[in-house]
């Protein structure tokens, strides 16, 4: 009887230790506090900590020395009455483990949750909320295209200048595809925006406006899309006069000179055998 | 004296006011702050303390700051210090072109808090936030560009840190006291007055939202090692750039430009550089002087541009002769005490004045598959002593011609422009592009002559992949310049005993028309975004014809590449290869050179051009 009575005892013993052991749960994500009792993940969401509970290094599982602090990377484990009972520490990113969506209901808040209408969803071809389109970041390839001025030398290199290179004039340089366009092609997360011009190398050869004067930089969007191609024309180039007369800052000051052929030989230089090899 | 105006200017420059409705400007100290270039980060950790600039001060342990997303957020043991009182708690993120503020507040228990536009006497508890208000970026495999002590953030236009470590790599490079780098959107604090450079160094070492102070420490192949010296200020709609350029070598260039854009269709634009033979910052050997201004306004279809230059080769002293009236009878000498430095120059200052129009591309909105584009002008150029007479050696004016000489040369011209887009041609899905532009201009001067420039191109091109593109390319350019009187082109164009000998048959023939005809091959190659390589082959079938020796090769600039495209006696054949890697996590290099199949005895472009950009 009393063997019996054992039996069932130890039967029910691990039942209760199995079921104990279901109801842990365990999560990973990156940290963002731990102060006062409690643990805090990058979603914003805060949790009870058990007052003994261990913090443990992730790799090596043996009991670590240091505190938790932001920007660790923890595997957070959770009782069922969601009090964080284990911390295993790491400085490395941790792979997802867990439903970290699923222990939001353990999170603490003073306050009941109120609807933020702000981020109630904007369709993607709405107008006039850009800044609110809601972006997947995927990495999105962008061929730039742009046609030239017929006055830009067939040996010019073409650049784009962006203000995420703070305008450095040389940041992205272009592949000539033709005589009269330049192309280049860069991936960019869906969601990026910036401002870009065009150059021939420095901020004193960028492009002008059709109307001559300087123009505004141009923008871009990246939106969610398998591929983004952009076209764009260039005018003319700053510096470069309508008639080709140029003044450029790098020039020694030099006359005007209404010959056109600056290189002719002088009269009396002339050799009057070629080299050889001609 | 300009140099210590540049440096006076460079210290005094003025630290913007901060009001209601301007950028903030935030400061930020940290025991070390990193900063990323190539995302705009600034990560901040241990001691974090950032004043807002609207009256918030906020502590934590952590900081991350997207300077182009224009927000930050705090973590770790934070505390608020905010007008209407403090307040503990686990992250703050401020979302600052929303007006939106995010706190995670530790009281009895946590909870969250949203504060609108600024009132933080009125938390929204328990709003919803976004998903990523609290997200700490993933920096793998990112390197910092320094690590610095504090930082002061312009909001959407600066960021100046302070007790920098400069990094090269993953090097400590060198330590420095501040360091600037601007962000703004604005491109007219980013213009520069500096030449071209095979490598440039830059050290912003100040700056605010309307001003940069910066060294260059820079390389190229004719002044090699030296160093320049920059300053810039800018506004909503002006610019203005000085520079000292070299700064360490005797020829020494003080630059000056500004632009200034009142309105939409009107804009000012001047250039002016002092050139100085100058050791040290003792009295200069040599000095001149050149001043371009440019005024252009947009009308509705056209635009008009009026650009007046003026050139003073010789502002120190001379020892010319001179007649009784003052007026120099002979050249002698430019520089100091009257001694010959380098080559004659005029001494009667240069100018010219031109009035250009050109309209804009029409017809605009039509299916005719062809773009037009005029242009007309009218100015003149004068120079006293730009020609000498041969037996004199006294000043001829600008040019001397039939024995008269022209001081002043008034010229006009007409140009046109027409230019295809793209057609396509063959299988839709991969088809050959047909490119063509024309352009052709007509020149006369008060010297009885004009000149006639004409050049068509035509290409044909096809993009096989998203690496490689190719093209074949077909130009021709005439350049005529023709002479009222016979007398006078003999004299510009003189038949000369030589040139009538065999061996310069074509050229014996050439009587101011030029005619260059380039045959071009074109290779784009680019299989990663960190390898770029371009080829071009052309075949220049010319008259009067290349040979060895015959015309002065053009000059190089500081790159080593001829400054004008065009030019007569160009190699019949070349291949210029250029490659561009991405060589170091901030830095690409350029080579380029170009071999030219034994012409005469160039097989090879006088030098690889090089260049290291960031």
């Amino acid at each position: 009887m009393n063997r019996a009575l054992m039996r069932a005892f130890a039967a029910l013993l691990v039942v209760v230790v199995a079921v104990a052991a279901d109801a842990q749960i365990k999560v990973t994500a990156q940290l963002l506090d731990f102060e006062k009792g409690y643990v805090f993940f990058t979603n914003g969401d805060g949790f009870r900590v058990a007052p003994n509970a261990p913090i443990l290094d992730y790799k090596t599982g043996a009991a670590s020395s240091a505190r938790p602090q932001p920007r660790d990377w923890a595997r957070a484990t959770f009782d069922a009455t969601g009090t964080v009972t284990q911390l295993e520490l790491s400085k490395a990113p941790l792979a997802p483990e867990g439903d970290l969506a699923g222990v939001h209901r353990f999170a603490i808040a003073l306050s009941p949750t109120v609807v933020n209408p702000e981020l109630a969803p904007v369709p993607a071809d709405a107008t006039g909320a850009e800044a609110r389109r809601r972006f997947t970041g995927k990495p999105t390839p962008v061929t730039f295209t742009v046609r030239v001025p017929p006055n830009t030398p067939l040996t010019a290199s073409v650049y784009i200048t962006t203000d995420q290179s703070a305008w450095n004039p040389q940041a992205i340089r272009m592949d000539r595809i033709d005589a009269l366009h330049f192309r280049v092609m860069h991936m960019y997360n869906s969601g990026t925006r910036f401002k870009y011009l065009y150059t021939l190398g420095s901020l004193n050869t960028q492009e002008i406006d059709e109307n001559g004067l300087e123009r505004s930089p141009r923008l871009l969007l990246v939106t969610d899309t398998n591929v983004l191609a952009k076209g764009d024309e260039v005018y003319a180039w700053q510096g470069m006069s309508p008639n080709g007369r140029n003044s450029q800052p790098d020039a020694i000051p030099t006359p005007y000179n209404p010959v056109p052929f600056p290189n002719l030989p002088a009269p009396g230089s002339i050799p009057t055998h070629p080299p050889t090899g001609s | 004296m300009l140099a210590a105006t540049l440096i006076a200017l460079a210290v005094l420059a003025p630290a913007p006011a901060t009001a209601a409705g301007t950028p903030r400007t935030m400061r930020l100290t940290a025991d070390r702050i990193a900063f990323y270039y190539d995302r705009f980060l600034v990560e901040a950790d241990g001691n974090v303390k950032l004043s807002t600039g609207d009256g918030l001060t906020v502590t934590g342990s952590t900081m991350t700051m997207d300077l182009k997303n224009n927000r930050f957020m705090i973590a770790g043991s934070v505390h608020v210090d905010a007008p209407t009182g403090t307040q503990d708690g686990a992250a703050l993120a401020d979302f600052m072109d929303f007006n939106r503020v995010y706190f995670v507040p530790i009281s009895t228990e946590p909870d969250r808090w949203t504060f609108l536009d600024g009132d933080y006497a009125h938390p929204i508890k328990g709003r919803e936030m976004p998903g990523d208000t609290f997200a700490f970026p993933d920096l793998t495999g990112n390197i910092p560009y320094l690590y610095a002590r504090s930082a002061v953030i312009g909001e959407k236009t600066f960021v100046r840190f302070g007790g920098v470590t400069l990094m090269i790599g993953t090097a400590r490079a060198a330590p420095l006291p501040a360091f600037y780098i601007n962000y703004s959107d604005n491109t007219r604090l980013a213009q520069n007055s500096l030449n071209g450079a095979i490598y440039d160094a830059t050290w912003q070492f100040a700056g605010n939202a309307n001003s940069i102070s910066a060294l260059h420490f820079r390389y190229d192949n004719v002044n090699k090692a030296y160093a320049s010296l920059e300053q810039h200020f800018a506004s909503k709609n002006a610019y203005a750039v000085l520079s000292l350029n070299p700064l360490t070598r005797p020829q020494k260039q003080y630059n000056v430009i500004t632009d200034y854009q009142p309105t939409r269709r009107l804009e000012f634009h001047s250039f002016t550089q002092f050139n100085a033979l100058q050791h040290g910052f003792s009295s200069p050997d040599q000095e001149q002087h050149v001043t371009n201004a440019r005024v252009t306004a947009a009308f509705p279809g056209l635009w008009a541009s009026l650009t007046y230059q003026t050139v003073n080769y010789c502002l120190l002293g001379t020892s010319d002769r001179r007649d009784a009236a003052g007026a120099v009878t002979l050249y002698q000498g430019c520089g100091r005490n009257g001694s010959l430095v380098g080559a004659p120059l005029s001494l009667s200052h240069p100018q010219s004045l031109s009035l250009d129009f050109s309209s804009l591309d029409f017809p605009k909105h039509t299916a005719l598959p062809l773009k037009l584009r005029l242009r007309a002008g009218i100015g003149f150029i004068h120079d006293g002593c730009n020609a000498l007479y041969p037996a004199t050696g006294a000043c001829a004016g600008l040019q001397l011609l039939g024995g008269t000489a022209y001081p002043t040369i008034y010229d006009k011209y007409v140009g046109a422009s027409a230019f295809a887009p793209s057609i396509k041609i063959g299988n839709p899905d991969r088809p050959y592009s047909l490119n063509v532009a024309l352009d052709a201009q007509r020149e006369w001067y008060s010297v009885p002559h004009s000149v006639l420039t004409a050049d068509g191109i035509a290409s044909i091109s096809r993009v096989y992949s998203t690496a490689l593109a190719a093209y074949a390319s077909y130009e021709v350019r005439q350049i005529s310049d023709r002479y009222n009187k016979p007398s006078d082109a003999a004299q510009l164009y003189p038949v000369d005993p030589n040139y009538v000998d065999p061996n310069f048959s074509s050229f014996s023939a050439f009587r101011g028309s030029s005619t260059l005809r380039t045959l071009a091959l074109g290779l784009s190659f680019t299989p990663n975004p960190d390898l770029a390589l371009n080829l071009l082959a052309r075949k220049h079938t010319d008259f009067p014809v290349a040979v060895p020796g015959l015309f002065a090769t053009p000059p190089l600039n500081v790159l080593g590449q001829y400054v004008t495209p065009y030019y007569l006696g160009q190699p019949p054949y070349d291949v210029t290869a250029d490659v561009r890697l991405h060589v170091l996590k901030h830095y690409y290099l350029d080579v380029a050179r170009t071999y030219y199949f034994n012409f005469g005895t160039l097989r090879w472009s006088p030098s690889f051009v090089i260049q290291v950009t960031q």
